[in-house]
């Protein structure tokens, strides 16, 4: 997990993804996308040059995250601030 | 939100299923019509292709079903993509398969729709990149919504794989 940055309702983290043995494959994305569609606030997951709404499965499964890859969480609302750490919890903790 | 990728060419991103596709095991019309049985079909025309051992294909189809259990695989919009690893295969290799029927085949889907396109994916224990290549081809291919419509016009499997390598 890297330093955090908070600006009024939008959130930046720098994430390292978990050493689980398949990254961010399709479980721990469809976790992540249906905790994202549960806050108010717009949830981004950049990984290299690949971006991906954090609602979306799909888009997560396209972000190619393999373990140790460093992602950037963006998220934007009003609940940003209480949406970023179980979204961590997931990159972070994703395992099969 | 569309993904960003280097590849953005519609034929680029179909073509780069056939990385992992067996050509001789697709299946452009499966006779099953229930998700089980369209895996264990699935798993049958990879090893009448000789992708995987006969010996193994029931072993193999309990690992695609466990993997199942665990959270279905219909990722919405008519396709799945049932996936697990298994020991027996050194690299990752996968089918597709098209359901003609006008009813789909029920599978949990997240959408709630059922899927009309099936691509299997049986992958070493140890690859993790080329696993979760195989998924963003797969996602990356049928959001191309012209995709599925095309594969569900194919007779063969020689028209499958010429949908999916043409330009």
């Amino acid at each position: 997990m890297g330093a955090t940055a908070v600006s009024g309702t939008s959130v930046r983290r720098t994430v390292i993804m978990g050493n689980a043995p398949d990254g961010l494959h399709m479980r721990p994305a469809m976790a992540f996308a249906k905790l994202a569609r549960g806050f108010r606030c717009t949830v981004t997951l950049r990984h290299d040059d690949r971006v991906a709404d954090g609602r979306s499965q799909n888009d997560l499964l396209m972000l190619i995250a393999l373990p140790g890859a460093e992602l950037e969480l963006s998220l934007d609302g009003e609940d940003a601030d209480i949406a970023v750490e179980p979204l961590v919890a997931i990159l972070i903790g994703s395992d099969d | 939100m569309a993904v960003q990728t280097a590849d953005s060419t519609t034929g680029g991103r179909w073509m780069s299923m056939t990385r992992f596709l067996v050509p001789k095991a697709l299946i452009p019309s499966l006779a099953a019509h229930t998700r089980d049985d369209a895996i264990r079909e699935m798993v049958a025309s990879l090893a009448a292709a000789g992708a995987i051992e006969p010996q193994n294909a029931d072993d193999i189809a309990a690992a695609v079903f466990r993997r199942e259990h665990l959270g279905t695989t219909g990722i919405g919009n008519g396709l799945a993509i049932p996936h697990s690893r298994h020991p027996s295969v050194d690299k990752l290799i996968g089918t597709l398969a098209v359901y003609k029927g006008p009813a789909g085949i029920e599978f949990n889907s997240h959408d709630g729709q059922p899927v009309y396109a099936l691509v299997l994916i049986i992958s070493p224990q140890d690859q993790p990149g080329p696993h979760l290549r195989a998924l963003d081809s797969v996602v990356a291919a049928f959001r191309d919504e012209t995709l599925m419509p095309k594969l569900r016009g194919c007779l063969t499997a020689d028209d499958v794989w010429a949908v999916l390598t043409e330009a």
